[in-house]
């Protein structure tokens, strides 16, 4: 049975609808966090870039040792490559979000490097 | 008549229309007076129709938001007194512990919309001659369209001394029908897991819903025992009725494997037809006569039919297996359309067809009835079939399971071809887990 981008659309919405007040939550904070880095003329500097990309970094490698274990499975039953690409494929991607969602708040935490 | 045969089932419609009209002019009042079909034109009919789904689970509800989005003008009545929505697949996971009862209790006031009349009461006779449905309370609702999901019955009297209050005391299981007796069923296999003994685990004959559930509570019983460094301490004997475990052909002969080398001893045509809760003893009839066995769990699954409404009434198959089975309703299987009452559809798991009986067949059968049925209304060919696609997450212990997709023809399907349905992998088990709900609510809002 084929499912359209549109269907894979729903479900995930579904996935995140229970956590919505928690998404919202975060969102506001990364949006009042872009604000206020828009304001200092300082959103995305190099120090917060690369504070963003470590903490990115971890949260993958975290996202990838604990996977399993969020899903009570263990590494034994990762059975295939299908198995691995996906564990690290979705690790990647909570990084790459992570990454993504920690910018905008480094970027008002961290003084900005003059040059 | 043959339903797979479109200018008859066209001309049964129309026959079906001029009858109601017919009825209208002679003041008889019966369905048809609601008005039914005013044709605008052949092409862009406006339509006042009055379609009743009978039944709120999983296909009445998706069907309901379906034609809600499908139809401009029509008259939606969705019937049934079940407030609670159960996410029944997620009973298996419930029963073995792996999830909390809570998680598959939703309520169905979320899902049907608002422009649907939700009747909350439940039919007790189906009159399709007269084009209407008579409520448990004696209101009678006429209608143009009819569609039917109900759902099945579980037919606990069909084995001798078992009743549904016993599930979780004296050593009985039973995951179906609600989130209650798998909590129970739950508690019942903790002893078992944690005392040991025999573990009997049965599967009924013929149509049954989610007909991997007995097997999935099997190899998740066993999988904890083994987990939990217990597994010597338990015998594991599945009872099958027939002499196969699946229907599909390679999941059948993966299992036949699988099941010897997890040492679950497998005994065939074993149809369970009693037990003796205080001897602890079930009764089995077998080619040789009825053989008689010790347990210390005992997982039931009674045999199961269509309701007795729907089974008693006119729209059942009058004979041949899904007559014998179980009363089941008569559909064509592609069209989902009734064969004899042309304005009649029918999905889930009180239909007979080959295969089915899961949410994944939900999935697929009700937008074909839905997009049939439009059709219908709107003066049309039906294009719509349903190929018999059935899904099964076949879990085989909690952390890995093989996605089975098969159709009709017993031929997999996979709607993943990077996921092998012919191997254990870590994927499946995360999908049932955690994305089969979402998709499964995805389903009722008419999205996927």
């Amino acid at each position: 049975m084929a499912f359209s981008p549109l269907g894979i659309i729903a479900v995930l919405l579904e996935l995140a609808r229970p956590l919505l007040p928690l998404i919202l939550i975060v969102l506001a904070g990364v949006v009042v966090c872009v604000i206020a880095a828009l304001r200092r003329q300082q959103l995305g500097h190099a120090k917060a870039l690369r504070l963003s990309l470590l903490s990115g970094a971890v949260v993958a490698v975290a996202a990838l040792l604990l996977g399993p274990w969020i899903t009570q499975a263990s590494f034994a039953d990762l059975t295939g490559i299908l198995d691995w690409l996906s564990l690290i494929g979705g690790a990647f991607a909570v990084g790459v979000l992570a990454t993504l969602l920690l910018v905008p708040p480094f970027s008002v935490l961290t003084p900005k490097q003059r040059t | 008549m043959a339903a797979d045969d479109p200018v008859k089932t066209l001309m049964n419609a129309s026959m079906n229309h001029s009858r109601r009209r017919f009825l209208q002019a002679g003041g008889l009042g019966l369905a048809a007076s609601a008005g039914a079909i005013q044709w605008a034109g052949a092409q862009t009919p406006n339509t006042n129709a009055h379609i009743v789904i009978v039944g709120a689970g999983a296909a009445g509800v998706s069907a309901a938001t379906r034609l809600s989005h499908g139809l401009e003008g029509a008259r939606i009545t969705i019937i049934d007194k079940r407030r609670e929505h159960i996410y029944q697949p997620g009973l298996t996971l419930v029963a073995t512990g792996v999830w909390k009862e809570s998680k598959v209790i939703d309520s169905n006031a979320l899902y049907i919309p608002d422009s649907v009349r939700w009747v909350h009461d439940n039919v007790v006779e189906f009159e399709p001659d007269a084009n209407r449905v008579i409520t448990e309370s004696g209101e009678a609702i006429n209608y143009d369209y009819l569609l039917v999901t109900t759902g099945l019955k579980i037919d606990y009297d069909a084995v001798e001394g078992m009743h549904p209050d016993l599930i979780g005391q004296m050593g009985i299981g039973c995951v179906y029908d609600s989130p209650d007796h798998a909590s129970r069923t739950a508690k019942a296999i903790d002893t078992f897991v944690a005392e040991g003994g025999t573990g009997l685990f049965t599967r009924g004959p013929g149509g049954i819903k989610c007909a991997g559930a007995p097997l999935k509570i099997t190899m998740l019983t066993e999988d904890r025992m083994r987990r939990e460094g217990r597994r010597a301490s338990a015998e594991f004997i599945y009872n099958s009725p027939s002499e196969g475990l699946f229907s599909q052909p390679d999941m059948d002969a993966f299992l036949k494997q699988n099941f010897p080398e997890r040492d679950i001893h497998l005994n065939w045509n074993h149809r369970l037809v009693g037990i003796e809760p205080e001897l602890k003893r079930a009764s089995f009839a077998t080619p040789n006569g009825t053989q008689r066995l010790d347990y210390d769990f005992i997982h039931v699954v009674p045999p199961m039919c269509a309701p007795d409404a729907l089974g008693n009434s006119p729209l059942a198959w009058q004979e041949g297996p899904f007559a014998d089975d179980g009363n089941w309703m008569e559909v064509d299987r592609h069209t989902m359309q009734h064969p004899r009452y042309p304005n009649v559809f029918g999905s889930g798991d009180c239909v007979g067809t080959p295969v089915g009986k899961t949410a994944a067949s939900v999935k697929a059968q009700v937008p074909v009835a839905t997009a049939n049925l439009i059709s219908l209304i709107k003066g049309e060919a039906m294009t719509a079939q349903y190929d018999g696609y059935t899904s099964c997450p076949l879990i085989t212990g909690v952390g890995k399971g093989i996605l089975v997709e098969f159709d009709y023809a017993l031929n997999m399907v996979p709607s993943f071809p990077f996921i092998s349905p012919y191997r254990e992998h870590w994927v499946p088990w995360v999908m049932k887990d955690r994305m089969l709900l979402p998709a499964y609510n995805a389903m009722l809002r008419g999205r996927i």
